[in-house]
């Protein structure tokens, strides 16, 4: 046998090895098709011809120490292997990914300087899914970041135009959302919250928190539609294949503008059209109802919402039209309890009764279900009972 | 490199953790937040990273969908989709915007950045097939265009076709029923009739028929990628079936899985309480990228053993 076919029985010829100085000086020696998963280390093999030996080590970035090059070095030993399944690297890599917020930034860096992109894309995915929802304090602590910015640009850039009448429009629908939520909050630390109907709460909880697209459409659509009458879109209308939805715009339009006008004119202060105050809170106009009755108001109506179209999408089937929630002006109030409370429980009680055989009257195809009306008649007695 | 600032809030004298990052990558991590929780939250924690969520490049690309806190106005979402535009300094590629998109702010975006190249919207409820047109057209350079469950009519899609040459990829989607009623093939034809250059196609619950879905097929000679998911009057059997498993290179049937679907794929005429469909869980924006899409990409073997989306 020649000189050189007895080199190649040598063992150490069967697997060759890459020789590889992290940042902080330690030699490592590597298995060839483990480091060269790095482009960058690729590179330096093939452009350079370092690494073969121990005395021409590649050197490795100033951002690879040896604990972030054993890190990837895992990776890479796991994602080299060709025959994983994708539902096998992707469970590896959450478990990989699974530690502390510093260790996660210095891995991002280290595989960012080895050019390891798919490292880089599930650390920094790791890491935006641990910023997100966050506020900037809270992101400040955890990744002890300093606190420098001056109180101006911590506000910015929030500014309210209210010149467009249909955005306050949409502002005060969404004010009315938040104060909600706030006043969930509160009642539930006072004694009354165990009255409340928990149902409805979650309902609304879900309603308003985390609107994924994912969730019911049907609840998201009760508020849409609501939203979207108000507005004006302000064209013309052609044939369309957007379920009618939009020819009723124009018409509705009046009529949802009218139905928020007196919406807000139960608060007596308040009138659409009237230019407000310039940057004065939409919670303002609100505060002249009990909180708690508000509340109730709105979730009464949400409800009466969801129950209609649900109503209308089991029994009709195809057609689907905008709830029409105009409460017109001939109202009756009935007073029968003598304080302030219930004066306004009173009116709020009617308008919502009127509500559903008014739009019996404009001829909707609404399967009004009287038990419905009783049982929130009865639901909503019993909450009065409690004030 | 390690900086070391002497402010109380720092943990024993420990420097920042995010300091081992450089600025792009710390552009590309924020970027994944979306342009809301950028605005809202990400350029109000420090310095450095408020000069990164102001560099132009940061706004390119953006996305706005996430409304998941409802603390903000709608007005406030409109300014800061305005204040995102300005930002992008005439940049601006590609746009997403879910929910807040009136016709003020479309035509403004169009009227800065003539120049993009795809524009999504979904649930746009607040602007018209005649004022979407309007805007589109604006936009000549426009490779890209998904509207989803916003008004769009067919012959606003004719007007588009005839004035967006580059178009490459159509997205038009909406709630899907399982018994139509009414057939239509309004969108279809003004497809074939305008768009022949598209090579990727979403009619996501459109209700067009064998007339429509060979029309496009004859029009559309490098469509590679069909997605007829909850189209339930075509027929895909037969001859129509053979065409288009041939000449298409991915192609969703109408009953094919809705779960990779970003919205929400409930059919109008179905028994919500039934378990038909699949309602996934909450799905944060940083995890919309499709995850198996990139997982394609590290395997070289072609492992079809678990049920992949296809790569497009």
């Amino acid at each position: 046998m020649s000189e050189s076919d007895l080199d190649m029985m040598k063992p150490e010829t069967m697997q060759s090895y890459i020789w590889l100085q992290t940042s902080d000086g330690s030699l490592q020696q590597v298995e060839q098709e483990v480091a060269m998963f790095c482009p960058m280390i690729c590179q330096e093999v093939i452009h350079k011809g370092l690494g073969s030996s121990e005395s021409h080590p590649i050197s490795l970035p100033q951002r690879v120490n040896t604990a972030m090059f054993s890190l990837v070095l895992d990776y890479c030993r796991f994602h080299q292997v060709p025959g994983r399944s994708n539902k096998e690297r992707k469970s590896y890599d959450e478990k990989f990914m699974r530690m502390d917020t510093k260790r996660l930034c210095e891995l991002t860096s280290a595989a960012d300087s080895l050019q390891l992109k798919t490292l880089v894309d599930i650390t920094s995915r790791a890491l935006a899914r641990i910023i997100e929802g966050k506020t900037p304090e809270e992101i400040r602590d955890i990744f002890h970041l300093p606190d420098d910015l001056t109180e101006e640009e911590k506000l910015e850039p929030l500014k309210n135009t209210m010149d467009d009448p249909r955005i306050r429009l949409l502002n005060r629908l969404y004010a009315k959302k938040r104060k909600e939520l706030k006043e969930r909050e509160r009642l539930k630390n006072v004694e009354m919250g165990e009255h409340v109907d928990e149902r409805s709460v979650d309902d609304l909880l879900t309603f308003i928190n985390g609107r994924d697209p994912k969730m019911s459409k049907g609840k998201k659509k009760s508020k849409k539609k609501k939203d979207q009458k108000i507005d004006s879109s302000n064209d013309k209308e052609g044939p369309e294949d957007f379920h009618d939805k939009e020819s009723h715009d124009l018409h509705s339009k009046q009529q949802g503008v009218e139905e928020t006008g007196s919406r807000e004119r139960e608060v007596p202060e308040d009138d659409i059209f009237m230019p407000k105050v310039a940057g004065s809170e939409d919670g303002d106009i609100d505060d002249e109802i009990d909180p708690a009755m508000k509340e109730m108001l709105d979730r009464e109506v949400e409800d009466f919402a969801r129950r209609l179209n649900s109503n209308w999408v089991c029994s009709l089937g195809q057609e689907r039209r905008p709830v029409h929630f105009s409460i017109n002006s001939n109202r009756t109030t009935r007073q029968h309890i003598g304080n302030d409370i219930s004066f306004f429980g009173c009116i709020i009680f009617a308008s919502i009764v009127m509500l559903r055989w008014t739009d019996v009257g404009y001829g909707l195809d609404v399967k009004v279900n009287l038990q419905d009306t009783i049982d929130e008649l009865q639901w909503l007695t019993q909450f009065w009972l409690v004030i | 490199m390690a900086s070391s600032y002497c402010t109380p809030v720092m943990n024993q004298g420990d420097n920042p953790n995010w300091a081992e990052l450089p600025p792009e990558l710390t552009s590309s991590i924020l970027h994944r937040l979306g342009a809301i929780e950028i605005l809202y939250s990400a350029q109000k924690v420090c310095r450095s990273w408020r000069r990164v969520c102001k560099d132009p490049s940061m706004w390119r690309k953006i996305e706005m969908r996430n409304h998941v806190h409802m603390i903000l106005s709608f007005g406030d979402l409109v300014n800061m989709c305005r204040h995102a535009v300005d930002l992008s300094q005439g940049g601006l590629v590609e746009i997403e915007i879910w929910h807040i998109a009136t016709y003020d702010l479309l035509k403004y975006m169009a009227h800065s950045c003539s120049k993009l190249r795809s524009l999504k919207l979904a649930m746009c409820y607040q602007i018209g097939s005649e004022g979407l047109t309007e805007v589109i057209v604006k936009l000549p350079l426009l490779e890209v265009l998904e509207v989803s469950y916003c008004s769009l009519s067919g012959e606003s899609l004719k007007v588009i076709g005839q004035s967006c040459q580059n178009l490459k990829s159509l997205g038009k989607n909406c709630e899907g029923y399982k018994s139509p009623r009414n057939e239509s093939d309004g969108v279809a034809l003004a497809i074939a009739e305008t768009m022949p250059g598209l090579t990727r196609l979403q009619l996501f619950g459109d209700r067009l028929t064998d007339v429509g879905l060979n029309a496009i097929l004859d029009s559309c000679p490098n469509l590679e990628y069909l997605d007829l998911r909850q189209c339930f009057i075509v027929n895909l059997v037969g001859d129509l079936e053979k065409r288009c498993s041939e000449r298409i290179k991915v192609l969703r049937r109408p009953n094919d899985s809705t779960h990779d679907y970003p919205f929400d794929a409930t059919l109008n005429d179905v028994d919500l309480s039934k378990d038909d469909y699949s309602y996934g869980g909450g799905v944060s924006d940083v995890d919309e990228m499709s995850e198996d899409e990139f997982y394609d990409d590290l395997s070289g073997a072609s492992d079809h053993s678990d049920f992949d989306p296809f790569d497009y």
